[in-house]
């Protein structure tokens, strides 16, 4: 075998054992990893016709393998081109039609040129020269041209390496790009000084292009080995992160059917992929939640999370919802992506707290009825009466147990509320009646801080058909809000009166109170919340009282809401329906 | 000399509530009758016919939905208004209770004082005396 064949072939063994190691070692590669490929690739058709080249035996064998190995070396030059656009980042540049052609047409007309004509690479008898290395011939006309076009690309490409090779901070990144631009910079210095320039001057040595392509190969698998060469950081690509997330997500056309899903999605939603493209998202949505839904997609609005029922094969699923809307620049809706996380988890804990407190509750409260009933023993016991410094201590002990009583009320209310256990039992009563009852409740209050109160109930009975017990709590809760909040010497006006035809009935209580401040009126209604220019004031409310009495209102078919202004006063109204 | 302050039998379990009711009771002029469980209560509302019947729900042995029905079964007692007394976590248990059974009020231990519940007890004897 001649010496030069041998060397053909160890390229040839590099070159593929190289392009093994890079198809199956990454899962994630670049697409400059693509590009290297097919440029090893065509490394890889010019090393194995350069081997049969040299060991042809007659003169048509060795054309041919001569032809073969033109598609690698004319291939070579443009696909380690757009190698080094890839890796550098400049994939804009491959964008243009322009740039296209200026990168591939050359590549062509050289491989047409060569196979059809002598004037790239002289294939006749006579010119041919025998030598240790094998058969060779002088150097052809437009050789120089290609020479030219060859040595621009490699001098762009390394340029762009070069620069990019600067431009990098990270360490792992510099050393990658040093070993690629030296493993690819030896073939091409040698090589095209060997193969190209000194044949063109008339001197006649080892081509050594392809040998030296051993080295880069060497070279590129120890920075693959050893800097991760050419691998993509995972977490940078799309795709992969949104296949890899474990919320659903959903992309939603303006028809408001289902456009693109993810993994996660299919087994939320208890269907394939397949089955769930175009499907309307009405399909998957609680009919209960739709509205709600569609409020919060509106163009504008914030982007929320909220809590739905999906509708699956399985049942209602509990999931936590962020729709965001995909709108042109005139606000107009093209699409939804949505994220969803089932919450069933979430849901039952929720549960088991709400039930720990209702035991909780319960379990207080009839120590807390012994307590109370025998210090009201104590306070009016006619056998046995206290001294005047005995009742004060006992009256202060009294009033803090009553508001023990009624947080732990408010406890067990919340979970009720929250369990959904709160039994609604509707019966026609006089609204009138039930205001008067709780405001005679109040009038040592209202007496003691001197508040002015001003009751537009009127005389005559309203009937409202509701759960009595309930609209009592909502009735007292806001009257003793109005009391709590109102300073000393204050106003307080509530009027009852039909509306719509006398199908509803309005309740309005006005204050002359604290207020509550604007940036805190939309979470006023939230559990726990208290407004903060009132925590200081009165320290010892639970934030629960609005709402319970706004999930009151809901299952009573009304509706409760508030007009405020800080420092000025507060006016809550509560609708309730009058059904006969 | 003739007792005419009137009886009213407190059928509850829990002896502290039971007693300290009994003691306000008292001191307003009512007789206090006193039944720790159902059967007791049966039996002197039997003896004794008393006015109204304050009566819990949750007991052991018989509950007060079953002592309802025994005192409404009873000849002597079906008329006799009675006022439930219960307990918070009752509530769903006393809103099962079926209308015919004729329950005439409805108090909240926790939510009530027992100057409250006397002054209700008395406004329902109140009522009965004038139909």
């Amino acid at each position: 075998m001649p010496p030069y064949a041998f060397l053909s072939l160890l390229s040839l063994l590099s070159n593929i054992v190289l392009s093994l190691m890079m198809m199956f070692r990454y899962k994630y590669r670049s697409t400059a990893a693509n590009w290297f490929l097919i440029s090893l690739l065509s490394v890889t058709v010019w090393s194995l016709a350069e081997f049969f080249s040299r060991i042809s035996v007659t003169v048509d064998h060795w054309i041919f393998w001569d032809k073969v190995g033109a598609i690698g070396w004319v291939l070579f030059p443009v696909t380690f081109l757009i190698t080094a656009i890839y890796f550098t980042g400049r994939d804009q540049i491959l964008s243009r039609v322009r740039d296209q052609l200026i990168v591939f047409l050359p590549a062509i007309i050289f491989l047409f040129i060569d196979w059809n004509t002598e004037y790239l690479s002289i294939r006749a008898l006579s010119q041919l020269k025998i030598s240790a290395w094998g058969l060779t011939a002088p150097s052809a006309p437009l050789l120089p041209l290609y020479t030219l076009w060859l040595e621009a690309n490699f001098l762009v490409s390394i340029y762009f390496l070069v620069k990019y090779y600067h431009d990098q901070s990270n360490m792992i990144a510099q050393k990658q790009t040093a070993l690629f631009i030296l493993g690819t910079l030896i073939p091409l210095v040698v090589g095209s000084v060997t193969d190209l320039v000194l044949p063109l001057v008339g001197i006649s040595i080892v081509p050594l292009a392809v040998p030296t392509l051993t080295i880069t190969c060497v070279l590129v698998a120890y920075a693959i080995l050893k800097y991760h060469l050419f691998q993509i950081n995972p977490v940078t690509v799309a795709p992969v992160i949104v296949e890899t997330m474990n919320e659903a997500l959903i992309g939603i056309n303006n028809n408001f059917e289902i456009d693109f899903v993810n993994q996660k999605a299919e087994p939320m939603l208890g269907l394939t992929k397949n089955e769930l493209l175009g499907k309307p998202l009405k399909d998957f949505i609680n009919p209960r939640d739709w509205s709600s839904l569609m409020l919060n997609i509106r163009p504008g609005r914030k982007i929320s999370t909220s809590r739905y029922s999906l509708l699956t094969k399985k049942g209602l699923v509990p999931v936590s919802l962020t729709a965001a809307p995909i709108l042109t620049d005139r606000l107009v809706l093209e699409g939804v992506v949505m994220v969803l996380r089932d919450i069933t988890l979430e849901k039952k804990i929720d549960q088991a707290k709400s039930e720990f407190v209702l035991l909780a509750s319960h379990q207080l409260r009839s120590p807390l009825t012994t307590i109370n009933w025998y210090i009201e023993r104590l306070l009016t016991s006619n056998q046995n009466p206290l001294t005047k410094w005995q009742k004060g201590h006992l009256n202060k002990i009294y009033s803090a147990s009553r508001r023990m009583v009624n947080l732990v009320s408010d406890l067990l209310n919340v979970s009720r509320i929250e369990l959904g256990t709160l039994v609604v039992k509707k019966q026609n009563f006089d609204l009138t009646k039930l205001i008067q009852a709780v405001i005679d409740e109040f009038k040592p209050q209202i007496k003691q801080k001197s508040l002015a109160f001003k009751n537009l109930i009127g005389g005559q009975g309203l009937m409202v058909k509701a759960d009595p017990k309930l609209i009592q709590m909502v009735i007292h809760n806001l009257i003793s809000n109005a009391i709590r909040y109102t300073p000393d010497h204050g106003l307080i006006r509530i009027h009852l009166r039909p509306i719509r035809g006398k199908k509803q009935v309005l309740f309005e209580i006005t204050d002359t109170g604290y207020g509550i401040p604007w940036a805190e009126q939309s979470k006023i209604f939230n559990k726990l919340y208290r407004a903060d220019n009132v925590k200081q004031k009165i320290p010892d409310g639970t934030g629960l009282g609005l709402y319970i009495a706004q999930s009151i209102v809901a299952k009573s078919g009304g509706k409760i809401w508030f007009k405020s202004k800080e420092n000025s006063g507060t006016s809550f109204y509560v609708i309730l329906p009058v059904i006969k | 000399m003739l007792d005419l302050s009137p009886k009213v039998l407190i059928i509850d379990d829990y002896s502290d509530l039971r007693e300290a009711l009994a003691e306000q009771m008292a001191q307003e002029g009512i007789k206090p009758l006193k039944a720790e469980g159902g059967l007791q209560g049966l039996e002197i509302a039997r003896k004794e016919q008393p006015d109204l019947i304050l009566l819990d729900i949750m007991m052991p042995n018989m509950d007060g939905v079953e002592v309802l029905k025994a005192l409404r079964d009873d000849e002597l007692n079906k008329n006799t208004p009675v006022v439930i007394l219960t307990n918070v976590n009752e509530i769903d248990l006393v809103k099962r209770i079926p209308a015919e059974l004729n329950v005439d009020d409805y108090i909240v231990k926790t939510d009530a004082s027992l100057v409250n519940i006397v002054r209700r007890v008395k406004e329902r004897l109140e009522e009965y005396k004038q139909n």
